[in-house]
């Protein structure tokens, strides 16, 4: 009784409930995947091509994040509305995801310059967008965690912040060109978004009835 | 119930309780309904892990009784049955969760 009683667990479940149909998971990890497919393209197409086509897969992830929870998870799950505390964690957390966003754009035309047109500095050059994109990301992966209580993101900061200078070692020490450290990190959160997503499917299924 | 006592470990505010909080099941839907805004019906039965109708015949009587205000949602052409404690409910579950606390607090280990 003492456990239903405790009003911040209590929350923290029914909170920690959306984030079990591992969309979110896919979704992350397709942001980041997108990253790599950017790579691969800019070594064809022009940096604003490159942009677009990031923009374009961008987009096309957000639509499919949200036709996600409207037509699978919502009707399995339902619909709930947090009080005020919870929403102005969300809040806090739109705000650091949108400055990270512009963080990781700056590193993308960065990285796409030095990568087209390698200044002397170019062999260590990398360093700098590299911690800077990785710091940002284990830092707004972390608060997002805390704020959100979805502790898997406190590992996906790493996956992130791991992917961008495991990519350029590969490249400058293995001769690795394939954005393969991408793929992988990319993958990695995928693989464990679609084993949520199909537990949830499996736990959930469409209700027979109407209330 | 039966018997109460007196002083230190007195358990008389138990006779008292809201009886119709304190059906497990209820106390359950009430404490997730506390801690948010309004929350759908499929909600509630996925979090509570009760059944349908276990779940119907639940939040009858706390409607009934004045916690729980019952409202259909049109979102699109899908209707929606979303719940939220009224004020009354908010009121008498920090009332129970008092009495309770104080009721286990003062018993002696």
């Amino acid at each position: 009784m003492s456990s239903i009683l405790n009003l911040k667990e209590a929350e923290r479940k029914a909170f920690r409930s959306t984030f079990q149909d591992g969309l979110w998971d896919i979704y992350l990890g397709l942001l980041l995947l997108n990253w790599g497919i950017g790579l691969l393209l800019s070594k064809d197409v022009s940096e604003l091509w490159t942009m677009v086509a990031m923009l374009a897969l961008a987009l096309l992830d957000m639509l499919a994040f949200w036709a996600g929870k409207k037509f699978i998870t919502a009707p399995r799950m339902g619909l709930v509305r947090f009080g005020p505390a919870r929403k102005a964690k969300v809040k806090k957390v739109g705000v650091l995801l949108s400055l990270s966003v512009l963080v990781g754009v700056i590193m993308l035309v960065i990285g796409l310059a030095v990568g087209r047109h390698p200044p002397e500095w170019a062999s260590y050059g990398w360093i700098v967008p590299a911690g800077v994109f990785g710091v940002n990301a284990i830092v707004v992966f972390g608060l997002g965690a805390y704020f959100l209580d979805f502790y898997r993101a406190y590992g996906y900061g790493w996956l992130y912040a791991l992917a961008f200078p495991a990519n350029i070692m590969l490249d400058e020490y293995a001769g690795i060109t394939f954005p393969l450290a991408y793929f992988f990190s990319a993958g990695i959160m995928v693989l464990i978004g679609v084993v949520f997503f199909l537990r949830f499917l499996r736990d959930y299924p469409l209700p027979a009835e109407e209330a | 119930m039966a018997t109460a006592q007196t002083g230190k470990g007195d358990l008389h505010p138990l006779a008292d309780i809201d009886r119709v909080i304190h059906a497990p099941a209820r106390l359950m839907v009430l404490t997730y309904l506390y801690v948010v805004e309004s929350a759908e019906f499929v909600f509630l039965m996925r979090l509570t892990g009760l059944t349908w109708g276990n779940l119907s015949s639940h939040l009858s009587k706390l409607e009934e009784a004045g916690y729980v205000a019952i409202e259909k949602e049109f979102r699109g052409k899908k209707p929606h049955t979303m719940l939220r404690l009224t004020d009354e409910g908010r009121a008498a579950f920090r009332e129970y969760r008092q009495r309770l606390k104080q009721v286990l607090d003062d018993l002696p280990d």
